[in-house]
């Protein structure tokens, strides 16, 4: 199973990483390092993707967060 | 024959709502909204929840299946049952939607059978089949606020439906 995590502002991707096993019963982490901020605040998107391609499964789920200077 | 046109009788049948490479779509998960359409019609016939366990997991997940065997309806696995009231063979679509409490992770699908008055399909039944993974970010949560350049941690959890 592949777990990927993609970070997006105003839809303009900026970053993607690949998530792995954090050693607990189906959780998956990473992480992101974050960009400089222009004006009081921006809203980042993030983008996390589970694909199994044998069988096949495939999932997302998404959630956006405020990022101040 | 002239039986079917006169004398409404009731047929029995059970739908399972199953997840690819996994178990019954049970309660946990939120179970499933079942929708029996007619399928020339778009009638309506009958709605329902799918709702139990998810099944036993040596029949589902461990041993091998051979035609015929009991597979999904062990005691207290989820399922729909209704009972329609038909006076003829009657084309309807089965629908199935779930899991219902991941709205991220609600996948559809549906098959077509006839159902004939009287003739009951209990045990087994119909069973669909939903493809996917239950995703959800765990951190960090929408309300949360970061400052530029640092670290953020990301977590997920990942599941079949």
């Amino acid at each position: 199973m592949n777990v990927s995590a993609a970070l997006y502002h105003n839809d303009k991707p900026l970053d993607e990483i690949l998530l792995r096993y954090a050693g607990r019963t189906n959780v998956f982490d990473g992480h992101f390092r974050m960009p400089p901020v222009q004006k009081d605040y921006e809203v980042l998107r993030v983008v996390v993707s589970a694909s199994q391609v044998e069988t096949p499964n495939f999932g997302s789920h998404q959630t956006t967060f405020k990022l101040v200077p | 024959m002239e039986r079917f046109m006169k004398d409404p009788s009731p047929t029995e049948f059970t739908v399972r709502v199953i997840s690819c490479d996994a178990k019954v779509i049970g309660s946990l998960v939120g179970g499933c909204r079942v929708i029996i359409r007619h399928r020339v019609t778009q009638e309506v016939l009958a709605e329902g929840f799918h709702r139990g366990g998810s099944g036993e997991t040596g029949s589902i997940m461990k041993q091998p299946r051979q035609r015929g065997a009991t597979v999904f309806a062990t005691e207290g696995a989820a399922a729909y049952t209704a009972c329609l009231y038909l006076t003829e063979p009657t084309p309807v679509e089965i629908i199935a939607e779930g899991p219902l409490a991941y709205p991220q992770a609600l996948q559809r699908a549906s098959t077509t059978t006839w159902l004939i008055p009287g003739k009951n399909a209990l045990g087994e039944g119909f069973i669909l089949q939903l493809h996917g993974f239950i995703v959800e970010i765990m951190t960090p949560a929408s309300v949360e606020v970061f400052g530029a350049g640092a670290p953020v941690h990301l977590e997920a959890s990942v599941r079949l439906l």
